[in-house]
């Protein structure tokens, strides 16, 4: 320990070549390099002193060579004579948490590496320790191979993992952004043709006027449906609940859609519980109810009518009934659990919030 | 007055309530019945507090599970004002006759608190903090007692010696009767506040002993789950619990941390060579596992901490951290690594899994013992029983840095900024670590306590909020301002009597013609208006520019005719003699224009009542200065986590700062101003739109693109129509109701229920009175009936 606060002090008036005693004011574009030794020492001076092969250190005599030189990456010296060493001793000792029976061991297996280490960085006992490294080394060629191969792959895997991410991100900016000159592109579009209409038709403006009103409108809703429908499927959890949500929405759209567009023959208050009670034509108004969740909700059986007016095509059957009804059987579900689900999920549809 | 809601008697301490604070107390019954959370907007001035506080305590006392309230508030002024409310309140419950017993306190940092003859001289709060620590740590009272010369603090003592209960009689203390008390007893008033938080039934805090991590867990870990938490003026709360969870770095730190690395491993030298047993028993206790050493923890009772989760607790602190010299070593490892960071050139933004990943290649430290950072350095002092802990802050912080980034992986950001400003040339680095996901600072009390209350004057558009910070509100509502007359009257300028429209948009926000317009409004309206203007920029720079040219174009000569005027610094100080003379200005009848900033001091606590505000002028919209990269970073993030659009997210903030600035001009009914919105954007639906329901119901559409000279019509008719005398009996029925028109409202109420009485029945069976009453409101209002989950 007061080996390595000794090198501190000595250390702190960085900057200045301990060989030539050139310094930043003098020379700005001055390099100091680290030798083995962790001695500093200028470019210029590492230069002049290895031209001719191996020399010792000025300081400590000890003999080095111009390639052991390598800059410098920490302030304090102390820090890259340890990283220096930690780097050897890694990769020997890279046994994992799995390679232990509990945690205590791996914990103690830590501490102990820890130990060796220290002993090394602060020079206490260098050969005792040297020795003890080798003998795990050699105990454990095998184990530590292995366990370096994890380490390429798994680091590997880990660049691979941030590339993708990197560009999933790049990706969704683009989307976000061709999104928003989409809409920016169609808004001015909207108000060119909104001028030509009002410049050439001879209707009244205020008629034209409300008409746009409620297409926008309409627009502005299903761009909030299409919204949600991202998020729903991106939340969905298991899979299975997912599908079936996603299957809702898809319905819920449509009849979101469906009900715009007869309020906009309507063209007065709409009245959404209207539509649950709707009258059962069997004509073209029934195709429509059926494929709106909220007949369900409105305690009508329509399921039952199906197969004898033929419209079963544009009947969705729910998850897990019909012909997947193998598949949910698989699954542990019976038949019953399909419908009983299917009419929970078409009451889940009255909790979304109002139209 | 004293009335019932369902089955609920609320005392209420004052003869008349306003219809809306009825209307609250009825939401937020509503929200403690279902144990859920709520989003509550109000307009300012409209007695918020009170309507909070009688409803919450008549609640508390009338069910049998005594729910304790905690009420979080932003500021000391606030946490006073709300326990004056209170007491006054408990008061009016006792004269009613009611014998209970309620003990409410109130609490802040020692240095607001600090009885001790010299420490409560200092100036700054960390210092007071670190001084009353050297004087209470266990070891140094220890040593007192063993008879060593130290000195301690006689009031911690006295506390120490008794029970506080037994000190303390039930009743409802402020921070002054808190104060009194302690000098009475000559005990420690802070320390016997955090000690009664436990068995108080109302707390009033502030924001940071909640969600703060650090500070949360020394102080409210304690609170039970049915507590009812309540955070008031919460518009900014999502910069609040972003702010607990970010951290700057820079060059100083790292030197002072240094530092305080070499003065730990000299202690742990000096203690070694003392042959001290210390050392050794900690890394005892560390072996075992860190969950026992943090005996204090509580299963039940541990608020999870972001910095530190749960399941963390329960495990051991790796082996190579245990040791404290090795501990020491890896500390600065660390810190070095960080400053051969912080020597890089360039502008970097990281995920903090990249930084680990880097971190490991080049330092070789791994996440876990880094998990372990913090927990692992608090030991280390107490071990060594370190005094002058703020020395240490630094080094904390650099631990809090290492502790946050194992943790989290998503919703933060590293980013290192080599240069202050874009065109500085001396480099002066900081290491960012900035949390861009509002909702983890805030999510152990969402999940932990059955109800919590967001509530302020401005929290519209009112779906962002749960979005941002994820949550499921039960109840969100935002309540309009009931008024006998129109007292207060938004508009907005889009144009100069020139007919030049003005915006603070980047492009032209420098052109003289919009510069001019600007104060030319300014001028005007410091003609026609009496008594007090307060006018906010967008920015300081901006303001600064702007005065500027004013001055060269001699406009600042021509409203000083009229006027006064006084500017806002950052400088605090400077700030508070401009507020009172401007206030003096105001009083002596002179007139005076404040120069403010949105988002600054004096635009978010400062009100500005009566003749100290009859209008606030907002020169263009007060957005973010979007070119800041862990701006960048936080829209990018609510865009893929929350599907927030950027604008919408940037238009939100920036107008929910416009209406808190505007709010300011109007703190009650009998108070009148002028909010006057200067830019040409305010005028389109989209910005319009996410105001406050209160402020948005009085634009109208007359009011909504003037130019300066209509503008400065209707203000005076407005004017002269207001400064007439305002009788309160008026008011009556209208905009105040007694208790005769709270019973009438009932009654009514009630008949009409009876009338559909079947349909409500089944509706109360379903969903409880409250609701059902609220239902059947809404039908009868003809509003769509859609169930809301």
């Amino acid at each position: 320990m007061a080996a390595t606060m000794t090198m501190n002090t000595s250390l702190l008036d960085d900057d200045v070549c301990p060989v030539c005693q050139t310094d930043r004011y003098l020379n700005p574009q001055m390099k100091l390099k680290v030798g083995p030794c962790f001695h500093k020492m200028c470019e210029n001076c590492i230069e002049r002193l290895f031209a001719h092969g191996p020399a010792p250190c000025p300081t400590c005599r000890q003999t080095l060579r111009k390639a052991t030189f390598s800059e410098q990456t920490f302030e304090d010296l102390s820090v890259e004579k340890e990283v220096r060493i930690r780097r050897q001793m890694s990769s020997k000792f890279n046994k994992r948490r799995e390679d232990f029976k509990s945690l205590k061991e791996y914990n103690d297996y830590l501490e102990k590496v820890e130990d060796l280490t220290f002993k090394l960085v602060n020079e206490i006992d260098v050969e005792t320790t040297k020795q003890e490294i080798d003998k795990f080394a050699a105990e454990n060629r095998d184990l530590i191979r292995i366990n370096a191969d994890r380490l390429l792959n798994e680091s590997r895997m880990a660049t691979h993992r941030q590339e993708m991410l990197r560009k999933e991100r790049q990706q969704h900016r683009e989307a976000y952004l061709k999104e928003l000159e989409a809409e920016q592109l169609a808004k001015s579009e909207d108000r060119k043709n909104l001028i030509q209409e009002l410049a050439t038709s001879d209707k009244s403006a205020k008629t034209i006027l409300a008409a746009r009103q409620a297409i926008s409108l309409k627009k502005t809703s299903m761009r909030k449906t299409e919204v949600k429908l991202t998020t729903a499927s991106s939340a969905g959890s298991t899979p299975m609940f997912s599908d079936s949500y996603r299957w809702m929405q898809q319905n819920d759209d449509m009849d979101r859609r469906q009900q715009e567009e007869e309020d906009d023959q309507a063209n007065d208050n709409f009245d959404p519980v209207q539509s649950q009670y709707m009258e059962v034509d069997l004509g073209v108004g029934y195709v429509n109810s059926v494929n709106n969740n909220k007949a369900h909700a409105g305690g009508l059986v329509y399921p039952l009518l199906t197969s004898s007016i033929g419209v079963k095509d544009l009947y969705v059957e729910p998850l897990g009934v019909g012909n997947l009804s193998q598949m949910a059987k698989a699954g542990g579900y019976r038949n019953a659990f399909g419908y009983e689900r299917a009419i929970e999920d078409a009451h889940t549809a009255l909790y979304l919030p109002g139209l | 007055m004293l009335f019932h809601i369902d089955d609920l008697p609320v005392y209420f301490p004052y003869d008349r309530i306003y219809p809306e604070q009825y209307a609250y107390m009825c939401s937020l019954k509503q929200t403690l019945d279902a144990q859920g959370h709520g989003v509550l907007e109000m307009p300012s001035g409209t007695g918020k507090t009170v309507s909070l506080l009688s409803l919450i305590i008549s609640y508390q006392q009338h069910y049998p599970e005594k729910r304790k309230l905690i009420y979080c508030s932003r500021t000391v002024p606030e946490i006073e004002k709300a326990l004056a409310e209170l007491k006054r309140l408990i008061e009016y419950r006792k004269s009613c006759g009611l014998n209970e017993t309620i003990l409410g306190l109130g609490l802040t940092s020692r240095r607001n608190l600090c009885l001790h003859p010299s420490v409560s001289k200092e100036k700054k709060g960390k210092i007071v903090d670190a001084r009353c620590h050297n004087l209470t740590a266990p070891w140094v009272r220890e040593a007192a007692q063993a008879g060593q010369d130290i000195e301690t603090c006689s009031f911690y003592e006295e506390l120490e010696r008794g029970d506080v209960r037994e000190i303390v009689p039930d009743a409802i203390y402020t921070l002054d009767d808190i104060k009194e008390l302690g000098k009475a007893k000559k005990t420690c008033p802070y320390y016997m506040a955090r000690r009664l938080i436990s068995h108080a039934n109302v707390i009033i805090y502030s924001y940071h002993y909640m969600l703060d991590p650090k500070i949360a867990d020394l102080i409210s870990k304690e609170l039970s789950k049915e507590s009812i938490v309540v955070f008031d003026e919460a518009h900014n709360i999502d910069n609040v619990c972003i702010d607990s969870l970010s951290l700057d770095i820079m060059r100083p730190t790292l030197e002072a941390s240094s530092k305080s690395i070499a003065q730990l491993s000299e202690r742990i030298e000096q203690l070694k060579q003392q042959g001290s047993e210390k050392l050794k028993n900690e890394y005892e206790k560390l072996v075992q596992g860190l969950q026992d050493t943090l005996a204090a923890r509580d299963e039940e009772s541990i608020m999870a901490n972001p910095a530190l989760p749960d399941d963390l607790l329960h495990e051991a602190v790796p082996g190579n951290i245990r040791k404290a010299e090795h501990f020491v070593a890896f500390l600065k490892r660390f810190n070095e690594y960080l400053k051969t960071r912080l020597r890089v050139l360039n502008v970097t933004a990281e995920t903090p899994s990249s930084f680990l990943r880097h971190l490991k290649e080049i330092t070789f430290i791994e996440r876990k013992p880094l998990q372990f950072c913090a927990e692992r350095l608090s030991l280390l002092t107490r071990t060594l029983e370190l005094n002058n802990l703020d020395d240490l802050a630094s080094l904390q912080k650099v631990a809090a840095l290492a502790t946050l980034a194992a943790t989290y992986d998503k919703g933060f950001m590293l980013v290192l900024e080599p240069y202050e400003s874009e065109n500085a040339t001396v480099p002066n680095p900081i290491l960012r670590f900035a949390c861009l996901d509002a909702s983890i600072a805030i999510k152990p009390i969402f999940e932990r306590f059955s109800s919590v209350i967001i509530t302020s004057g401005t929290l519209s558009p009112l779906d962002m909020y749960p979005k941002i910070l994820d949550f499921k509100a039960t109840v969100q509502e935002s309540y309009p301002m009931t008024l006998t007359r129109n007292c207060f009257l938004p508009m907005v300028i889009t144009r100069g009597s020139d007919q030049v429209a003005i915006s603070s948009k980047f492009e032209v926000r420098n052109d003289p013609a919009v510069v001019r317009n600007f104060g030319n409004i300014l001028i005007e309206f410091g003609k026609v208006v009496p008594d007090g203007i307060v006018a906010f920029f967008p920015s300081y720079l901006y303001m600064e520019s702007i005065i500027a040219m004013w001055h060269e174009m001699g406009i600042l000569t021509e409203a000083w005719k009229t006027k006064l005027i006084f500017v806002e610094t950052p400088d605090s100080a400077e700030t508070s003699i401009a507020l009172d003379n401007y206030r003096r200005a105001c009083e002596n009848g002179r007139g005076a224009i404040l120069l403010a900033v949105a988002r600054g001091k004096v635009s978010e606590g400062i009100d500005f009542d009566h003749h100290y505000g009859r209008a606030v002028v907002m020169f263009g919209i007060p957005y973010q200065y979007t070119e800041s990269r862990i701006l960048k970073a936080r829209l990018e993030f609510l865009r893929d986590e929350h599907r927030v659009r950027e604008n919408d997210f940037l238009t939100f903030d920036a107008l929910r700062h416009a209406a808190q600035c505007l709010g300011r001009v109007l703190r009650g009914k009998t108070d009148y101003g002028l909010m006057v919105f200067a830019d040409r954007r305010y005028a389109r639906q989209d910005k319009r739109s996410k105001l406050p329901k209160w402020i948005n119901q009085y634009i109208t559409d007359t009011s909504v693109n003037l130019s300066t000279d209509m503008g400065i019509a209707i203000a005076k008719k407005f004017l002269r129509s207001m400064a007439q005398p305002l009788e309160t009996q008026a008011q009556l029925g209208v905009s105040l109701w007694t208790l005769d028109d709270v019973l009438a409202r009932q009654k009514a109420q009630k008949e009409k229920l009876e009338r559909v009485g079947g349909v409500h029945q089944q509706l109360q069976q379903q969903y409880g009175a409250t609701e059902a009453q609220r239902l059947m409101q809404d039908r009868a209002s003809g509003k769509v009936y859609m169930d809301v989950d």
